[in-house]
């Protein structure tokens, strides 16, 4: 699904230049489940980022779905996002003006879906969050555990092929975490392929795999046997 | 998709209650201010164009030059009207408004002074849309003694009764028979009249043949307005191109004599009010400050506008985040820009709405302000509809059109890391804006106080002559003119009355002018000038500096018949100078067919100069004269007592009525009539001060958004200072700083721009202000001073924070 040919990326200001990746090879297949670990700063945003085609590298080649994609557009880009990719941050990132539903509902409103379909698959993805009774509130309303499962809801609306998590338990207690590392794994099984930055050892023991990062180069590759 | 948008809109709005408010705060004043100049501009070009036949009609005003003296009069003479309808086949019809000045109306006991009444020709109602709410338009005004009353005056004088065919006494002993009532002119009337006499009266009096008389005598004396209805698809320049055939029948014989050139001025009836320069023309409005409350609209739009742009690009950080996830789940860039301009119209709709509440209800304090008689009506005036409207949409897009352009382009990948920090260009065009809005404050404060300068300088400058209490009273009554030395002798005999004088014409408002002779280098030379017929006492009781010679006295009988006092313009324009004593003049010349007072004599004294017509006219030459022939004594002076006006106003009315007991007192004092006369500048005053503190308080509304968005965004920086040790005023300071230094540059920027615009103002008036440099020392200051107030209570309040708070927030 994903395979990157010696990825650069590097950050310019006025005065300094950071090469956040260094030939960055990997390839991730379908239906995987990957974790990619490093310590702060070594580039794993960055890979996340570039993977979930929101930059472009500075050199190097990315190819997603077969379609080569490091040149695309901002509009090209935002076309296959749309429809392929989800997101969950760390720090939830809902829209504080929109209410639960309406946070859901945002992707299928890009992707114009009718109104009556929007409806059926937001209270849909509400139910399976286990979040349809906050369906009218505000996100500062939330704990952040529902947060993040509305979050993760507004991921899969589009019903993308892949979700990428960019720590999504950083900021939750371990018992929302645990809830929210059973939902990723759970999408996985039934066939999204996930794509999870993290510090935390436990959660990357829910992966595949495992990509260690260290300034900007990918150091090791572990396969893990799902127990 | 829409219902997201708006939802999403209020909920913005409602979220951030203060900046909003701020906002739609702004944008309504500015509104305000913008519907109210668009419905006194739009009143200002209606001038006249209620008359059905505007586009046809036209009026003959006069261009001559006399012995080099170039006037431009709106007046013809009075067969103009009759010979123009005669001689050229494009014109339809004629009306002539001769003003017949102050009279006295008795019905009854009812005895008023009306003003504003004219002898015209019986066709007015067909030329003019007039509307004759009682009697026959055809038949109205066709026969001697016939008066057409307006709807007030009919009213006044006759309350409930049909006042038609009733008999109205007017002056002392001419009655009118009432053939008709018209409806008050409109306000949007360059017409004034509250009455009108039938031409016939004057063609009775003056007798037929006199009154229709062709000779030239009667060509040259530009004594009323003449209007012409063109027939339909007759064009005006062909009476301008035919002109010189008929001045050479009618005008060219005494023209030559007189060695006058002579060029007829044809002005379209919607010109007048806008675009007429000329002398003797009704009061009109002045195009200039049409364009000077244009230009006020742009500029109050502009704050409100800058406003905008700057509190929603202050916001990105806040915004940054939403624009980030919008793109992450698939958002195109003009999917934001389309919500961030639907943000801002939204909120100058909203706005726009608020701005025709307050309209509606400041509208009649604004009426009065400059005295017009608006009304808010868009079924009426489809047309402002439409341009408030566009305006509001247009404000909303170009308020939107940066913030929008700038907030769309923010990259997901960064503000979702939450690394995003405002770029650098945008603080940048900030102080651009900040600076452009303090400019435009800066030129509006300057403008006001120049404003109020010269309108305080024309009030109190030396004319010459001392106005003050000096009481005016117009003697139409030729019995008490007759009477008038015993009438003085009474009058003084009041403690409180200093002293009593006559003359012919009122000072400060111009007046006659008649052809005179002078001792030229050869022989004696001709020249156009000003003169006052006055008394004895005139010159003392205006106290008025006799710089050479001597005033006039009785001791001397012939000052009554050949003496002449004139003032230093005069002795400068005749190259007499220091020498003017003794010097040979002539007041009027013999022309065949006149039968004009003619005096030769010569120069006993000189008048240092006074102004004579208003302050916007430089000061003439003037020749004063002496007589006690009563028909001079048209204007009587009272100077009295300030100390007891009310009694000496008693006692002035009581030996008045004895003297004169059909004709009732009617006076005014001299300094409020002269400052009537700058009563346009006053209103330019009121406008500029009020727009200019709108402006300003729009600027800082602006100014304290920005200043708290800017302080939030320092809370990191003011909390590790604080915790190094800077003290709160220090931080105070450091924060107030670059607003200070916007506010210097806005007004280095500004004072160019308000010096050149204001010297060009100031050039309408031939005594005027300098512009000072204490002018721009005030501008700075106050606008230094008000930007300090707006921020400081920001700045004081982050300085005074706590600093661990502050560090732990970011």
């Amino acid at each position: 699904m994903i395979k990157t040919n010696n990825l650069v990326k590097v950050f310019r200001t006025d005065e300094v230049e950071t090469t956040a990746l260094n030939n960055v090879n990997l390839e991730i297949n379908n239906g995987e489940f990957v974790a990619i670990m490093g310590p702060s700063g070594c580039g794993k945003s960055t890979l996340l980022n570039i993977i979930g085609l929101l930059d472009n590298p500075s050199q190097g080649e990315l190819h997603f779905n077969g379609y080569q994609v490091e040149k695309y557009t901002e509009r090209q880009r935002t076309n296959l996002r749309k429809e392929n990719i989800g997101f969950v941050f760390q720090s939830f990132n809902l829209i504080d003006e929109l209410t639960v539903f309406e946070n859901v509902e945002l992707p299928l409103l890009y992707l114009k879906v009718s109104s009556s379909e929007r409806k059926k698959r937001v209270n849909e993805a509400l139910e399976r969050m286990n979040i349809a009774h906050r369906a009218k509130h505000f996100p500062q309303q939330l704990s952040g555990g529902q947060q993040q499962r509305v979050a993760i809801a507004r991921a899969v609306i589009s019903k993308p092929n892949l979700i990428l998590a960019d720590e999504p338990t950083g900021n939750l207690d371990s018992g929302n975490g645990e809830e929210v590392m059973n939902l990723l794994s759970q999408l996985n099984e039934e066939g999204t392929t996930i794509v999870m930055v993290t510090h935390s050892p436990s959660d990357a023991d829910r992966s595949h795999r495992i990509i260690q990062l260290f300034d900007g180069h990918v150091v090791t590759e572990n396969m893990r046997q799902k127990l | 998709m829409y219902r997201n948008f708006f939802i999403n809109i209020l909920r913005t709005f409602g979220r951030n209650k203060f900046y909003t408010a701020l906002n739609i705060i702004g944008l309504t004043i500015g509104l305000v201010c913008t519907i109210l100049i668009l419905l006194f501009i739009q009143d200002e070009l209606s001038y006249d164009k209620y008359n059905v036949n505007y586009e046809r009609i036209i009026r003959l005003g006069s261009d001559f030059t006399l012995n080099g003296k170039r006037d431009r009069v709106a007046t013809s003479a009075l067969p103009f009207g009759p010979t123009f309808k005669e001689e050229f086949p494009e014109v339809e019809e004629f009306v002539r408004f001769l003003g017949s000045g102050r009279q006295q109306f008795k019905y009854g006991d009812k005895i008023f002074y009306e003003e504003r009444i004219a002898y015209v020709d019986s066709s007015v109602f067909k030329v003019f849309s007039f509307d004759l709410i009682k009697g026959n338009p055809d038949k109205a005004l066709t026969e001697p003694n016939e008066i057409v009353l307006s709807e007030t005056l009919a009213k006044k004088y006759f309350g409930q009764m049909d006042p038609i065919g009733k008999i109205l006494l007017v002056g002392e002993n001419k009655s009118y028979k009432v053939t008709g009532v018209m409806r008050d002119l409109p306000s949007n009337s360059h017409f004034r009249y509250n009455a009108f006499y039938s031409m016939k009266t004057l063609e009775k009096i003056r007798g037929t043949e006199e009154f229709n008389s062709t000779k030239p005598i009667s060509f040259w004396s530009f004594s009323n307005y003449t209007f012409l209805l063109l027939k339909k698809h007759a064009n005006s320049k062909v009476l301008l191109e035919k002109f010189p055939m008929y001045y050479n029948k009618y005008m060219k014989t005494l023209g030559d004599q007189l060695g006058v050139s002579y060029h007829l001025i044809i002005q379209n009836l919607a010109d007048i009010h806008l675009h007429s320069d000329l002398q003797w023309d009704a009061p009109t409005g002045n195009v200039k400050y049409i364009y000077i409350l244009f230009i006020i609209v742009i500029f109050i739009l502009s704050i409100a506008s800058i406003n905008y742009m700057n509190m929603a690009t202050a916001r990105s950080t806040k915004i940054a985040k939403e624009v980030g996830i919008r793109k992450v789940v698939g958002a195109y860039r003009e999917n934001l820009i389309r919500q961030f301009l639907a943000e801002s119209v939204s909120i100058t709709v909203f706005a726009f709405g608020i701005a025709l509440i307050i309209v509606e209800l400041i509208l009649p304090l604004f009426n009065s302000l400059v005295n017009k008689n608006m009304v808010l009506s868009f079924s009426k005036t489809p047309e402002l509809l439409l341009y408030s409207v566009g305006i509001t949409i247009l404000l909303g897009l170009i308020s939107g059109i940066y913030p929008a352009f700038y907030l769309s382009s923010f990259h997901p990948s960064v503000i979702l890391k939450g690394t995003f920090y405002k770029g650098k260009s945008s603080g940048l065009l900030r102080k651009l804006l900040v600076i452009s809005q303090y400019a435009i404050s800066a030129i509006m404060i300057s403008g006001t106080i120049i404003v109020a300068s010269q309108f305080v300088y024309m009030n109190n400058k030396d004319v010459g002559f001392n106005q003050k209490d000096i009481l005016v009273a117009v003697v139409r009554d030729s019995v008490l003119r007759a009477r008038i030395e015993p009438l003085k002798q009474e009058l003084k005999k009041n403690p409180n009355i200093t002293a009593v004088a006559t003359s012919s014409g009122l000072i400060g408002f111009g007046g006659s002018k008649t052809v005179h002779l002078f001792e030229g280098t050869q022989g004696m030379e001709q020249y156009a000038l000003n003169f006052n017929i006055v008394d004895f006492d005139y010159i003392d009781l205006m106290e008025m500096k006799v710089i050479q010679g001597r005033n006039f006295s009785r001791k001397f009988a012939s000052d009554t018949s050949s003496a002449f006092i004139i003032n230093q313009a005069a002795a400068r324009k005749f190259n007499w100078n220091e020498n003017s004593i003794g010097k040979k003049m002539q007041f009027g010349v013999k022309i065949e067919g006149s039968d004009g007072d003619v005096r030769p004599g010569n120069v006993i004294g000189v008048v240092s100069d006074f102004n004579y017509q208003t302050l916007e006219n430089k000061i003439e030459p003037i020749n004063l004269l002496v007589s006690e022939d009563p028909r001079t004594r048209r204007i009587l002076h009272i100077k009295i007592n300030p100390n007891n006006r009310s009694e000496t106003i008693t006692y002035i009315k009581k030996v008045w009525d004895k003297f004169s007991p059909n004709m009732s007192f009617s006076y005014f004092f001299l300094e409020d009539r002269m400052k009537e006369n700058y009563q346009s500048e006053e209103r330019l005053l009121w406008i500029f001060s009020i727009f200019s503190i709108i402006s300003i308080l729009i600027a800082s509304l602006g100014l304290f958004g920005l200043a708290s968005f800017m302080t939030e965004q320092c809370t990191k920086e003011i909390g590790v200072r604080k915790v190094l040790g800077a003290s709160s005023g220090r931080l105070v300071y450091l924060l107030t700083r670059e607003f200070l230094q916007l506010i210097i540059i806005a007004n280095i920027v500004a004072i160019p721009l308000s010096y050149w615009a204001l010297q060009s103002w100031l050039c309408d008036f031939s005594y005027r202000i300098n512009i000072g440099l204490w002018v721009f020392v005030v501008t700075i200051l106050s606008s230094v001073i008000i930007g300090l107030c707006t921020v400081s209570w920001h700045s004081y309040r982050a300085a005074s924070s706590d600093p661990a708070k502050a560090l732990t927030y970011e």
